[in-house]
């Protein structure tokens, strides 16, 4: 998958963590994903740094989606995680326990195959779980 | 120099299922119709911005549909502008067209939009649809614009005391009014047991309050002021007083409604039009999801943070009451294909500012018209907000 390596990073083995790429202002501070090309506070060029994110979160909102795009299990969870950092992604729940998902639900970046594409092949992303959860 | 605006014709092919019909079809007759109800002779139009939003991915037209569908209607020479705005399209073409009077350049302008998503194959006009977001972050997560509306709305039912009922409600409100509407894609009034029974398609979204794939057209002929004035002999004309277009600049699911960008936008266009959101006699408003609209009635100033639901459920937005939403039936009951729904919108404001809207005819109290119109119409969704915003204010003189 295309945005590996540009959106977030798998580690090769056990022992690393995943985490997302952000950008950081080093004028304002303000904390970015997906990583920009300029800060929207600050309008310079050359202010941001590549920073590591996302590896812990909570549930903004959240929905269970009975209908879904061809790949994905039904039901599933969709959700918006408000990052510790302070971006808001928007990520696949990996969860066994759908009827336990709730608002404000502290949840941790896993990074795994998202869907099958049309030829099957796994496609690789971002996901969250709950912390402690299954 | 800078020109007043009028709408001098609209135009509208029915929202529904048209499987034999091509975009150039469905444009050509709500072009024609505009054309017919504005009274004037077609080489009066000097300009065209089309709107279209699918139709690259969906019929393969990527580059200059607007040549092509105006081609198939009959016009050749004159300037034509594609416009794709997602969801905000035609309300864009439309702010377009009325750029190009408002600053001098043209007298007669044409805004179209079009859209066929009926094209065989459901899966490949959803896909289209979820590239209405930043593909390289969403596109292969399955992110669905059911989902981003069911997020915020059960973010609202938790900060604001929702209930299901009240999402129901709305549904039921819109599914009565498209119910009067001759150009509706849904035509059936809705209980909101009905709306709260039908499937579950993304919690606490069910089909009903969803709104459907569609294939249709809306159009629109704008002109210098003094034109229509000519032509309308004494008789009132419909202004454009306002026309305003942003892009996402807040969160959609964590702003409250003063910081969002539908209620940035809509200030700037009461502001534009020298009113405030009391002098609003009714609103077309981008319910894609019906309930949405509990939220859009804060972010457009209509009444306070949190009280969205007395409006609902005092009726105080039916046709019958004293500030109408959607008495067109809304994105869920009229139709949303895309890349027309702005226009769409545009239309049934010209209708009911007429005096025109038969069945589903806004009055006051004491039986009189209504003066202002706005149209709210969202694109997109960037970052956690809608990608383009799109309010106009159209006001009968």
């Amino acid at each position: 998958m295309e945005i590996h390596g540009r959106l977030f990073y798998k580690p090769d083995d056990s022992k690393q963590k995943p985490y997302l790429i952000g950008s950081a202002c080093q004028q304002c501070g303000d904390i970015h994903f997906p990583p920009k090309g300029a800060c929207p506070n600050c309008l310079k060029p050359n202010t941001l740094q590549e920073v590591k994110i996302g590896e812990k979160g909570k549930i903004s909102s959240f929905s269970i989606l009975h209908v879904a795009p061809p790949g994905f299990p039904v039901p599933h969870v969709q959700a918006m995680v408000k990052l510790d950092e302070g971006p808001l992604v928007f990520s696949i729940l990996k969860t066994e326990d759908i009827d336990s998902v709730a608002l404000n639900q502290l949840v941790r970046l896993t990074i795994g195959p998202v869907r099958r594409s049309e030829n099957g092949e796994e496609i690789v992303g971002w996901m969250y779980q709950p912390e402690g959860g299954r | 120099m800078v020109n007043d605006v009028a709408v001098l014709g609209i135009g509208m092919h029915p929202f529904g299922k048209f499987e034999n019909k091509h975009l150039k079809d469905l444009a050509n007759t709500a072009i024609w119709n505009a054309i017919e109800d504005a009274g004037i002779h077609a080489s009066k139009i000097q300009a065209a911005y089309v709107g279209n939003c699918l139709g690259g991915l969906l019929v393969g037209q990527e580059s200059v549909r607007g040549q092509v569908i105006l081609r198939h209607a009959g016009f050749k020479g004159i300037p034509i502008v594609n416009v794709e705005n997602a969801c905000a399209t035609a309300s864009t073409a439309f702010r377009m067209a009325w750029l190009s009077v408002k600053s001098g350049l043209h007298d007669v302008v044409l805004a179209v939009g079009v859209e066929k998503m009926f094209v065989g194959n459901t899966a490949k006009s959803i896909e289209a649809l979820s590239t209405a977001t930043d593909i390289e972050v969403c596109g292969n997560m399955g992110l669905q614009f059911t989902s981003i509306y069911a997020m915020n709305i059960r973010k609202k039912m938790d900060r604001y005391g929702w209930t299901k009922e009240d999402l129901g409600l709305v549904a039921e409100k819109n599914s009565y009014n498209g119910s009067l509407n001759p150009y509706a894609q849904f035509k059936k009034p809705l209980s909101k047991e009905e709306v709260l029974a039908s499937k579950m398609i993304a919690d606490p979204i069910t089909l009903f309050m969803a709104s459907p794939m569609g294939d249709g057209a809306a159009a629109a002929i704008v002109c210098n002021e003094k034109i229509a004035r000519q032509l309308k002999k004494g008789n009132p004309i419909i202004r454009v007083a306002a026309s305003e277009l942003s892009s996402g600049h807040a969160s959609m699911l964590e702003s409250t409604p003063k910081e969002s960008t539908t209620y940035t936008t809509a200030l700037k266009a009461y502001e534009q039009a020298g009113v405030g959101p009391e002098d609003i006699d009714l609103a077309e408003v981008h319910d894609a999801m019906s309930p949405a609209e509990l939220k859009i009635y804060e972010e457009l100033g209509l009444c306070n943070e949190g009280d969205a639901i007395k409006l609902i459920r005092e009726g105080r937005t039916k046709i019958s009451g004293d500030i109408p939403v959607n008495p067109s039936g809304g994105l869920a009951s009229r139709g949303h294909p895309v890349g027309a729904t702005g226009l769409a919108q545009i239309a049934e404001v010209v209708w009911q500012l007429r005096g025109e809207a038969g069945k589903r005819q806004v009055r006051s109290g004491d039986g009189k018209l209504p003066r202002f119109g706005l149209t709210q119409n969202d694109g997109g969704y960037v970052e956690g907000d809608q990608a383009a915003s799109c309010i106009h204010i159209l006001s009968r003189v």
